[in-house]
Protein backbone atom coordinates (compact mmCIF):
# COMPACT_ATOMS: atom_id res chain seq x y z
CA UNK A 1 0.00 0.00 0.00
CA UNK A 2 2.75 2.08 0.94
CA UNK A 3 4.44 1.97 -2.45
CA UNK A 4 1.68 2.44 -4.33
CA UNK A 5 1.16 5.59 -2.44
CA UNK A 6 4.64 6.44 -3.20
CA UNK A 7 3.96 5.46 -6.49
CA UNK A 8 0.68 7.86 -7.20
CA UNK A 9 2.75 10.35 -5.20
CA UNK A 10 5.63 10.72 -7.73
CA UNK A 11 3.05 10.68 -10.92
CA UNK A 12 1.14 13.72 -9.08
CA UNK A 13 4.43 15.37 -7.91
CA UNK A 14 6.36 15.10 -11.24
CA UNK A 15 3.36 16.00 -13.53
CA UNK A 16 2.10 19.15 -11.15
CA UNK A 17 5.05 20.81 -9.84
CA UNK A 18 6.13 22.59 -12.72
CA UNK A 19 10.13 23.16 -11.63
CA UNK A 20 10.16 19.51 -10.88
CA UNK A 21 12.31 18.72 -14.59
CA UNK A 22 13.55 15.27 -13.44
CA UNK A 23 11.06 13.07 -13.86
CA UNK A 24 10.93 10.42 -16.33
CA UNK A 25 9.06 10.56 -20.08
CA UNK A 26 7.90 7.39 -18.82
CA UNK A 27 6.24 8.41 -15.23
CA UNK A 28 4.59 11.42 -17.26
CA UNK A 29 3.85 8.96 -19.80
CA UNK A 30 1.92 6.88 -17.24
CA UNK A 31 0.04 9.49 -15.89
CA UNK A 32 -1.59 10.91 -18.88
CA UNK A 33 -2.78 7.50 -19.71
CA UNK A 34 -3.84 6.74 -16.26
CA UNK A 35 -5.23 10.52 -15.94
CA UNK A 36 -7.12 10.36 -19.00
CA UNK A 37 -8.45 6.69 -18.89
CA UNK A 38 -10.09 7.89 -14.93
CA UNK A 39 -12.12 10.77 -16.76
CA UNK A 40 -12.20 8.97 -19.93
CA UNK A 41 -14.49 5.96 -17.78
CA UNK A 42 -16.48 8.92 -15.77
CA UNK A 43 -17.49 10.81 -19.16
CA UNK A 44 -18.55 7.46 -20.47
CA UNK A 45 -20.61 6.20 -17.55
CA UNK A 46 -23.57 8.73 -18.23
CA UNK A 47 -25.29 5.68 -20.57
CA UNK A 48 -24.55 3.48 -17.63
CA UNK A 49 -26.49 5.70 -14.90
CA UNK A 50 -29.28 6.35 -17.55
CA UNK A 51 -30.17 2.46 -18.16
CA UNK A 52 -27.96 1.90 -21.42
CA UNK A 53 -24.79 0.19 -21.74
CA UNK A 54 -21.34 0.04 -19.72
CA UNK A 55 -19.38 -0.49 -22.77
CA UNK A 56 -19.25 3.27 -23.42
CA UNK A 57 -16.98 3.50 -19.93
CA UNK A 58 -14.93 1.21 -21.29
CA UNK A 59 -14.46 3.36 -24.74
CA UNK A 60 -14.18 6.43 -23.29
CA UNK A 61 -11.83 5.51 -20.85
CA UNK A 62 -9.60 4.21 -23.87
CA UNK A 63 -10.53 7.01 -26.16
CA UNK A 64 -9.23 9.61 -24.16
CA UNK A 65 -5.70 8.60 -23.43
CA UNK A 66 -5.70 7.67 -27.47
CA UNK A 67 -6.53 10.97 -28.19
CA UNK A 68 -3.91 12.67 -25.78
CA UNK A 69 -1.22 10.15 -27.82
CA UNK A 70 -2.05 10.27 -31.24
CA UNK A 71 -2.65 14.37 -31.25
CA UNK A 72 1.10 14.23 -29.82
CA UNK A 73 2.73 11.42 -31.99
CA UNK A 74 1.01 13.33 -35.32
CA UNK A 75 2.89 16.63 -34.01
CA UNK A 76 6.01 15.15 -32.88
CA UNK A 77 7.73 15.48 -36.56
CA UNK A 78 6.75 18.68 -37.67
CA UNK A 79 7.48 20.11 -33.96
CA UNK A 80 11.16 18.54 -34.17
CA UNK A 81 11.48 20.68 -37.80
CA UNK A 82 10.14 23.54 -36.30
CA UNK A 83 12.53 23.67 -33.68
CA UNK A 84 15.42 22.43 -35.67
CA UNK A 85 14.90 25.11 -38.14
CA UNK A 86 14.24 28.18 -35.80
CA UNK A 87 17.74 27.46 -34.25
CA UNK A 88 16.71 25.64 -31.33
CA UNK A 89 17.00 21.87 -32.10
CA UNK A 90 19.61 21.63 -29.18
CA UNK A 91 16.33 22.59 -26.65
CA UNK A 92 14.03 20.23 -28.59
CA UNK A 93 14.11 17.32 -25.19
CA UNK A 94 13.91 19.87 -22.92
CA UNK A 95 11.11 21.84 -24.32
CA UNK A 96 9.16 18.51 -24.92
CA UNK A 97 9.45 17.06 -21.84
CA UNK A 98 7.93 20.33 -20.71
CA UNK A 99 5.13 19.76 -23.10
CA UNK A 100 4.57 16.08 -22.03
CA UNK A 101 4.71 17.47 -18.39
CA UNK A 102 1.87 19.83 -19.81
CA UNK A 103 0.35 17.24 -21.29
CA UNK A 104 0.48 15.04 -18.08
CA UNK A 105 -0.95 17.87 -15.95
CA UNK A 106 -3.37 18.13 -18.10
CA UNK A 107 -5.07 14.34 -17.80
CA UNK A 108 -4.28 14.80 -14.13
CA UNK A 109 -6.36 17.89 -13.39
CA UNK A 110 -8.94 16.19 -15.34
CA UNK A 111 -8.69 12.98 -13.76
CA UNK A 112 -9.01 14.80 -10.08
CA UNK A 113 -12.25 16.83 -12.01
CA UNK A 114 -14.03 13.29 -12.21
CA UNK A 115 -15.73 13.18 -9.27
CA UNK A 116 -17.58 16.34 -10.56
CA UNK A 117 -18.45 15.00 -13.55
CA UNK A 118 -20.14 11.53 -11.54
CA UNK A 119 -22.32 14.24 -9.31
CA UNK A 120 -23.20 16.01 -12.26
CA UNK A 121 -24.80 13.05 -14.21
CA UNK A 122 -26.69 11.79 -10.64
CA UNK A 123 -28.25 15.12 -10.30
CA UNK A 124 -30.05 14.05 -13.17
CA UNK A 125 -28.33 16.09 -16.05
CA UNK A 126 -29.85 15.73 -19.83
CA UNK A 127 -27.08 14.79 -22.39
CA UNK A 128 -27.02 17.84 -23.60
CA UNK A 129 -26.06 19.48 -20.31
CA UNK A 130 -23.81 16.41 -19.49
CA UNK A 131 -22.01 17.46 -23.01
CA UNK A 132 -21.91 21.23 -22.09
CA UNK A 133 -20.37 20.54 -18.42
CA UNK A 134 -18.01 17.86 -19.91
CA UNK A 135 -16.62 21.08 -22.29
CA UNK A 136 -16.63 23.45 -19.24
CA UNK A 137 -14.39 20.84 -17.51
CA UNK A 138 -11.89 20.07 -20.21
CA UNK A 139 -11.74 24.17 -20.77
CA UNK A 140 -10.91 24.42 -16.70
CA UNK A 141 -8.30 21.78 -17.00
CA UNK A 142 -6.66 23.20 -20.39
CA UNK A 143 -6.41 26.62 -18.41
CA UNK A 144 -4.75 25.06 -15.19
CA UNK A 145 -2.25 23.19 -17.39
CA UNK A 146 -1.56 26.20 -19.15
CA UNK A 147 -0.02 27.59 -15.84
CA UNK A 148 1.95 24.22 -15.73
CA UNK A 149 3.51 24.35 -19.30
CA UNK A 150 4.22 28.31 -18.79
CA UNK A 151 6.20 27.35 -15.69
CA UNK A 152 7.68 24.13 -17.44
CA UNK A 153 8.76 26.92 -19.94
CA UNK A 154 9.81 29.49 -17.74
CA UNK A 155 13.46 28.34 -18.19
CA UNK A 156 13.71 27.93 -21.57
CA UNK A 157 11.61 31.25 -22.25
CA UNK A 158 13.58 32.75 -20.19
CA UNK A 159 17.12 31.52 -22.15
CA UNK A 160 15.67 32.20 -25.93
CA UNK A 161 11.83 34.24 -26.28
CA UNK A 162 11.72 32.20 -29.57
CA UNK A 163 10.40 28.93 -27.20
CA UNK A 164 7.45 31.48 -26.98
CA UNK A 165 7.13 31.90 -31.01
CA UNK A 166 7.35 28.13 -31.50
CA UNK A 167 5.01 27.42 -28.34
CA UNK A 168 2.20 29.43 -30.07
CA UNK A 169 2.79 27.84 -33.90
CA UNK A 170 2.84 23.98 -31.66
CA UNK A 171 -0.55 25.26 -30.07
CA UNK A 172 -2.53 26.23 -33.45
CA UNK A 173 -1.32 22.95 -34.95
CA UNK A 174 -2.48 20.79 -32.13
CA UNK A 175 -6.06 22.74 -31.96
CA UNK A 176 -6.23 21.97 -35.91
CA UNK A 177 -5.47 18.27 -35.10
CA UNK A 178 -6.80 17.76 -31.80
CA UNK A 179 -10.46 18.90 -33.09
CA UNK A 180 -10.58 16.48 -35.93
CA UNK A 181 -9.32 13.31 -33.87
CA UNK A 182 -12.23 14.74 -30.67
CA UNK A 183 -14.70 14.35 -34.03
CA UNK A 184 -13.30 10.87 -35.02
CA UNK A 185 -13.41 9.39 -31.82
CA UNK A 186 -16.72 10.38 -30.44
CA UNK A 187 -18.99 10.15 -28.75
CA UNK A 188 -17.01 10.45 -25.26
CA UNK A 189 -19.88 10.89 -23.28
CA UNK A 190 -21.62 7.60 -23.51
CA UNK A 191 -25.60 8.63 -24.82
CA UNK A 192 -28.26 5.71 -23.15
CA UNK A 193 -30.41 6.15 -26.02
CA UNK A 194 -27.26 4.86 -28.36
CA UNK A 195 -25.75 1.78 -29.44
CA UNK A 196 -22.72 0.66 -27.49
CA UNK A 197 -19.94 1.37 -30.59
CA UNK A 198 -16.62 2.64 -30.48
CA UNK A 199 -16.77 4.74 -33.22
CA UNK A 200 -20.04 6.60 -34.77
CA UNK A 201 -20.97 5.16 -38.35
CA UNK A 202 -19.88 8.85 -39.39
CA UNK A 203 -16.62 8.84 -37.53
CA UNK A 204 -14.79 9.77 -40.61
CA UNK A 205 -16.41 12.57 -41.47
CA UNK A 206 -15.00 16.46 -41.58
CA UNK A 207 -15.27 17.78 -38.20
CA UNK A 208 -14.47 21.08 -40.03
CA UNK A 209 -17.44 21.15 -42.49
CA UNK A 210 -19.95 19.95 -39.98
CA UNK A 211 -18.58 23.53 -38.08
CA UNK A 212 -19.47 24.75 -40.64
CA UNK A 213 -22.34 23.75 -41.62
CA UNK A 214 -23.62 24.24 -37.75
CA UNK A 215 -22.80 27.86 -37.68
CA UNK A 216 -23.29 28.67 -41.55
CA UNK A 217 -25.43 26.36 -42.45
CA UNK B 1 22.85 7.23 -45.85
CA UNK B 2 23.20 7.83 -42.28
CA UNK B 3 25.86 10.56 -43.58
CA UNK B 4 23.27 12.47 -45.29
CA UNK B 5 20.91 11.98 -42.60
CA UNK B 6 23.18 13.91 -40.37
CA UNK B 7 23.83 16.67 -42.76
CA UNK B 8 19.60 17.04 -43.31
CA UNK B 9 19.95 17.56 -39.56
CA UNK B 10 22.59 20.18 -39.60
CA UNK B 11 21.08 22.22 -42.09
CA UNK B 12 17.72 22.49 -40.39
CA UNK B 13 19.61 22.71 -37.02
CA UNK B 14 21.27 25.76 -38.99
CA UNK B 15 24.89 24.45 -38.48
CA UNK B 16 25.55 24.11 -41.65
CA UNK B 17 25.38 27.21 -42.51
CA UNK B 18 26.62 29.54 -40.18
CA UNK B 19 29.49 32.01 -40.56
CA UNK B 20 31.92 29.77 -39.80
CA UNK B 21 30.95 26.88 -41.38
CA UNK B 22 30.25 28.81 -44.64
CA UNK B 23 34.79 28.95 -44.79
CA UNK B 24 35.05 27.90 -48.17
CA UNK B 25 31.90 30.02 -49.68
CA UNK B 26 29.73 26.89 -50.21
CA UNK B 27 27.62 24.72 -47.57
CA UNK B 28 29.50 21.78 -46.94
CA UNK B 29 27.25 18.66 -47.07
CA UNK B 30 27.56 15.75 -49.74
CA UNK B 31 25.77 17.03 -52.53
CA UNK B 32 25.78 13.43 -54.21
CA UNK B 33 23.59 12.12 -51.04
CA UNK B 34 21.49 14.69 -50.75
CA UNK B 35 18.92 14.31 -53.85
CA UNK B 36 18.82 10.64 -52.47
CA UNK B 37 17.05 11.94 -48.78
CA UNK B 38 15.19 14.61 -51.43
CA UNK B 39 13.79 11.74 -53.29
CA UNK B 40 13.30 9.77 -50.02
CA UNK B 41 11.19 12.45 -48.23
CA UNK B 42 8.93 12.96 -51.51
CA UNK B 43 8.46 9.06 -51.28
CA UNK B 44 7.29 9.54 -47.95
CA UNK B 45 4.91 12.71 -48.16
CA UNK B 46 3.44 11.34 -51.61
CA UNK B 47 2.37 7.91 -49.44
CA UNK B 48 0.86 10.24 -46.85
CA UNK B 49 -0.62 11.81 -49.93
CA UNK B 50 -1.77 9.00 -51.44
CA UNK B 51 -3.40 7.88 -48.27
CA UNK B 52 -6.94 9.95 -49.42
CA UNK B 53 -6.86 7.67 -52.93
CA UNK B 54 -6.47 4.50 -50.45
CA UNK B 55 -9.03 5.23 -48.27
CA UNK B 56 -11.92 6.68 -50.36
CA UNK B 57 -11.20 4.62 -54.06
CA UNK B 58 -11.07 0.81 -54.98
CA UNK B 59 -8.10 -0.72 -54.59
CA UNK B 60 -7.16 -0.69 -58.12
CA UNK B 61 -7.48 2.62 -58.62
CA UNK B 62 -6.10 3.26 -55.20
CA UNK B 63 -2.69 2.09 -55.42
CA UNK B 64 -2.10 3.05 -59.01
CA UNK B 65 -3.08 7.07 -57.31
CA UNK B 66 -0.45 5.90 -54.23
CA UNK B 67 2.12 5.11 -56.56
CA UNK B 68 1.85 7.96 -58.96
CA UNK B 69 1.43 10.60 -55.95
CA UNK B 70 5.08 9.09 -54.76
CA UNK B 71 6.55 9.48 -58.01
CA UNK B 72 5.12 12.73 -58.95
CA UNK B 73 5.99 14.53 -55.46
CA UNK B 74 10.14 14.06 -55.94
CA UNK B 75 9.86 14.39 -59.52
CA UNK B 76 7.31 18.07 -58.59
CA UNK B 77 10.80 19.08 -56.88
CA UNK B 78 13.04 17.90 -59.10
CA UNK B 79 11.52 19.45 -62.38
CA UNK B 80 11.52 23.00 -60.22
CA UNK B 81 14.71 22.76 -59.86
CA UNK B 82 16.18 22.37 -62.61
CA UNK B 83 13.51 25.23 -64.48
CA UNK B 84 14.87 27.15 -61.64
CA UNK B 85 18.50 26.82 -61.34
CA UNK B 86 20.05 28.00 -64.38
CA UNK B 87 17.93 31.63 -63.58
CA UNK B 88 19.31 31.91 -60.12
CA UNK B 89 23.18 31.58 -61.36
CA UNK B 90 22.73 34.08 -63.79
CA UNK B 91 20.64 36.61 -61.86
CA UNK B 92 23.55 36.15 -58.65
CA UNK B 93 26.69 36.69 -61.50
CA UNK B 94 24.24 39.72 -62.68
CA UNK B 95 24.25 41.16 -59.29
CA UNK B 96 28.12 40.91 -58.39
CA UNK B 97 28.34 38.10 -56.43
CA UNK B 98 30.96 35.51 -56.61
CA UNK B 99 28.90 32.43 -55.77
CA UNK B 100 30.18 29.45 -58.01
CA UNK B 101 27.93 27.14 -59.98
CA UNK B 102 28.65 24.16 -57.31
CA UNK B 103 27.93 26.54 -54.36
CA UNK B 104 24.44 27.91 -56.26
CA UNK B 105 23.78 23.97 -56.77
CA UNK B 106 23.83 23.01 -53.62
CA UNK B 107 22.50 25.84 -51.78
CA UNK B 108 19.24 25.05 -53.81
CA UNK B 109 19.76 21.50 -53.61
CA UNK B 110 19.96 22.18 -49.76
CA UNK B 111 16.74 24.51 -49.48
CA UNK B 112 15.19 21.50 -51.15
CA UNK B 113 15.87 19.31 -48.54
CA UNK B 114 14.74 21.37 -46.24
CA UNK B 115 11.23 22.32 -48.08
CA UNK B 116 11.25 18.17 -48.19
CA UNK B 117 12.01 17.84 -44.69
CA UNK B 118 8.92 20.39 -43.98
CA UNK B 119 6.62 18.67 -46.22
CA UNK B 120 7.62 14.94 -44.92
CA UNK B 121 7.29 16.42 -40.76
CA UNK B 122 4.08 17.14 -41.72
CA UNK B 123 3.26 13.96 -43.74
CA UNK B 124 1.54 12.30 -40.74
CA UNK B 125 -1.18 15.34 -39.99
CA UNK B 126 -1.81 15.15 -43.92
CA UNK B 127 -2.34 11.29 -43.78
CA UNK B 128 -4.59 11.54 -40.53
CA UNK B 129 -6.74 14.17 -42.03
CA UNK B 130 -7.15 11.60 -45.33
CA UNK B 131 -8.04 8.79 -44.04
CA UNK B 132 -10.45 10.77 -41.64
CA UNK B 133 -12.40 12.66 -43.96
CA UNK B 134 -13.86 12.26 -47.45
CA UNK B 135 -13.91 15.79 -48.86
CA UNK B 136 -12.24 16.07 -51.96
CA UNK B 137 -12.06 20.02 -51.95
CA UNK B 138 -10.79 19.78 -48.04
CA UNK B 139 -8.15 17.55 -48.75
CA UNK B 140 -6.77 19.63 -51.95
CA UNK B 141 -6.48 23.01 -49.93
CA UNK B 142 -5.00 21.07 -47.35
CA UNK B 143 -1.91 19.83 -49.23
CA UNK B 144 -1.69 23.19 -51.29
CA UNK B 145 -1.52 24.84 -47.63
CA UNK B 146 1.02 22.37 -46.70
CA UNK B 147 3.53 23.04 -49.83
CA UNK B 148 2.72 26.45 -49.47
CA UNK B 149 4.09 26.56 -45.76
CA UNK B 150 7.26 23.85 -46.74
CA UNK B 151 7.98 26.19 -50.21
CA UNK B 152 7.98 29.43 -47.90
CA UNK B 153 10.50 27.91 -45.09
CA UNK B 154 12.15 26.50 -47.66
CA UNK B 155 12.83 30.06 -49.95
CA UNK B 156 13.37 31.73 -46.30
CA UNK B 157 16.22 29.13 -45.91
CA UNK B 158 17.55 29.62 -49.58
CA UNK B 159 17.50 33.84 -49.28
CA UNK B 160 18.99 33.44 -45.32
CA UNK B 161 21.65 31.25 -46.03
CA UNK B 162 22.36 33.02 -49.87
CA UNK B 163 22.95 35.96 -47.51
CA UNK B 164 25.54 34.14 -45.18
CA UNK B 165 27.54 33.13 -48.19
CA UNK B 166 27.24 36.97 -49.65
CA UNK B 167 28.97 37.90 -46.23
CA UNK B 168 31.49 35.20 -46.33
CA UNK B 169 32.44 35.98 -49.54
CA UNK B 170 32.97 39.33 -48.67
CA UNK B 171 35.02 38.61 -45.93
CA UNK B 172 36.80 36.81 -48.22
CA UNK B 173 38.18 39.33 -50.27
CA UNK B 174 42.00 40.27 -50.16
CA UNK B 175 43.09 42.04 -47.04
CA UNK B 176 42.63 46.28 -46.49
CA UNK B 177 46.25 47.92 -46.61
CA UNK B 178 45.60 48.43 -42.92
CA UNK B 179 46.51 45.60 -40.59
CA UNK B 180 43.74 43.57 -38.96
CA UNK B 181 44.96 43.82 -35.49
CA UNK B 182 44.01 48.00 -35.63
CA UNK B 183 41.24 48.12 -38.40
CA UNK B 184 37.92 46.64 -36.89
CA UNK B 185 36.29 44.51 -40.15
CA UNK B 186 33.72 47.03 -41.49
CA UNK B 187 30.57 46.37 -43.85
CA UNK B 188 29.69 48.64 -46.93
CA UNK B 189 28.25 51.51 -44.69
CA UNK B 190 31.27 51.11 -42.02
CA UNK B 191 29.54 49.35 -39.61
CA UNK B 192 32.13 46.27 -37.72
CA UNK B 193 31.21 42.87 -38.86
CA UNK B 194 32.51 41.00 -35.32
CA UNK B 195 29.28 40.38 -34.24
CA UNK B 196 27.75 38.72 -37.43
CA UNK B 197 27.61 35.56 -36.09
CA UNK B 198 25.50 34.84 -32.70
CA UNK B 199 23.48 31.43 -32.50
CA UNK B 200 20.98 32.25 -35.24
CA UNK B 201 18.83 29.35 -36.54
CA UNK B 202 18.48 28.78 -39.88
CA UNK B 203 15.88 30.71 -40.74
CA UNK B 204 17.19 33.98 -39.03
CA UNK B 205 18.89 36.59 -40.91
CA UNK B 206 22.31 37.90 -39.83
CA UNK B 207 23.47 41.33 -40.51
CA UNK B 208 20.78 42.70 -42.99
CA UNK B 209 23.63 45.68 -44.33
CA UNK B 210 26.04 43.44 -46.16
CA UNK B 211 23.75 42.43 -48.62
CA UNK B 212 22.37 45.71 -50.66
CA UNK B 213 18.73 46.55 -51.45
CA UNK B 214 18.73 45.90 -55.01
CA UNK B 215 20.47 42.24 -54.56
CA UNK B 216 17.23 41.62 -52.01
CA UNK B 217 15.08 42.83 -54.40
CA UNK B 218 16.34 40.84 -57.46
CA UNK B 219 16.36 37.64 -54.65
CA UNK B 220 13.02 38.72 -53.62
CA UNK B 221 11.41 38.72 -57.02
CA UNK B 222 13.62 35.13 -58.13
CA UNK B 223 11.92 33.62 -55.06
CA UNK B 224 8.83 34.75 -56.23
CA UNK B 225 9.37 33.06 -59.39
CA UNK B 226 10.38 30.05 -57.77
CA UNK B 227 6.89 29.87 -56.52
CA UNK B 228 4.97 30.21 -59.24
CA UNK B 229 6.90 27.73 -61.26
CA UNK B 230 6.89 25.10 -58.55
CA UNK B 231 2.33 25.90 -58.23
CA UNK B 232 2.42 25.86 -62.02
CA UNK B 233 4.26 22.36 -62.25
CA UNK B 234 2.47 21.03 -59.37
CA UNK B 235 -0.80 21.92 -61.99
CA UNK B 236 0.93 20.04 -64.77
CA UNK B 237 1.49 17.01 -63.09
CA UNK B 238 -1.82 17.12 -61.13
CA UNK B 239 -3.32 14.86 -60.02
CA UNK B 240 -1.62 14.32 -56.79
CA UNK B 241 -4.40 13.68 -55.29
CA UNK B 242 -7.38 11.74 -57.06
CA UNK B 243 -10.95 12.99 -56.75
CA UNK B 244 -12.96 9.74 -55.42
CA UNK B 245 -15.24 10.60 -58.31
CA UNK B 246 -13.33 10.43 -61.24
CA UNK B 247 -11.35 7.41 -62.47
CA UNK B 248 -7.42 7.04 -62.39
CA UNK B 249 -5.80 9.43 -64.43
CA UNK B 250 -1.51 9.58 -64.57
CA UNK B 251 -1.86 13.23 -65.78
CA UNK B 252 -4.97 15.43 -66.71
CA UNK B 253 -5.25 17.39 -69.65
CA UNK B 254 -4.11 20.95 -69.81
CA UNK B 255 -7.13 23.36 -68.90
CA UNK B 256 -7.24 26.82 -66.40
CA UNK B 257 -4.35 27.30 -64.29
CA UNK B 258 -3.14 26.76 -60.60
CA UNK B 259 -4.76 29.57 -58.97
CA UNK B 260 -8.08 29.42 -60.77
CA UNK B 261 -8.23 25.53 -59.47
CA UNK B 262 -7.35 26.83 -55.94
CA UNK B 263 -10.16 29.07 -55.99
CA UNK B 264 -12.74 26.87 -57.32
CA UNK B 265 -11.98 24.43 -53.91
CA UNK B 266 -12.64 26.97 -52.05
CA UNK B 267 -15.79 27.63 -53.38
CA UNK B 268 -17.04 24.33 -53.74
CA UNK B 269 -15.56 23.53 -50.20
CA UNK B 270 -17.63 26.97 -48.36
CA UNK B 271 -20.68 25.53 -50.54
CA UNK B 272 -20.26 21.78 -48.92
CA UNK B 273 -18.02 19.97 -50.87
Amino acid sequence: MNSFALEIETWLGGALRPRDCEVSPRVLCRAIVVGGALQGAAMGSYALLNGGSAAFIVFSALKVPLFLGLAAALMLPALYVLYALFGLGEQFKTALRALMGGQAAFALILASLCPFTLVFYLSGASYRGALGFNVLLFALAAIAAQGVIRSRFAALLQRDARHARLLLIGFGLWVFVAIQLAWNLRPFVGNPEAPAQFFRPDAFTNAYLALWRVFVG
Amino acid sequence: MEHALRDLDRLLRGDATRLSALKQGKIEVAEGQLPWIILGLGLIYGLCMGCFALSNKAFSDAWLQTVASMTKVPVLFGCTLLVTFPSLYVFNTLVGSRLTLQSVWRLLLSSLAVMMAVLASLGPIVAFFSISTTNYPFILLLNVAVFALAGFLGLKFLLHTLHRLTVVLYELKPAPPAPQSLAPRVDFEGQPLAEIEKEAGALEPVDERVMGANVRQVFGVWVLVFGMVGAQMSWVLRPFISNPDKPFTLISPRESNFYAAVFDAIGRLLSGG
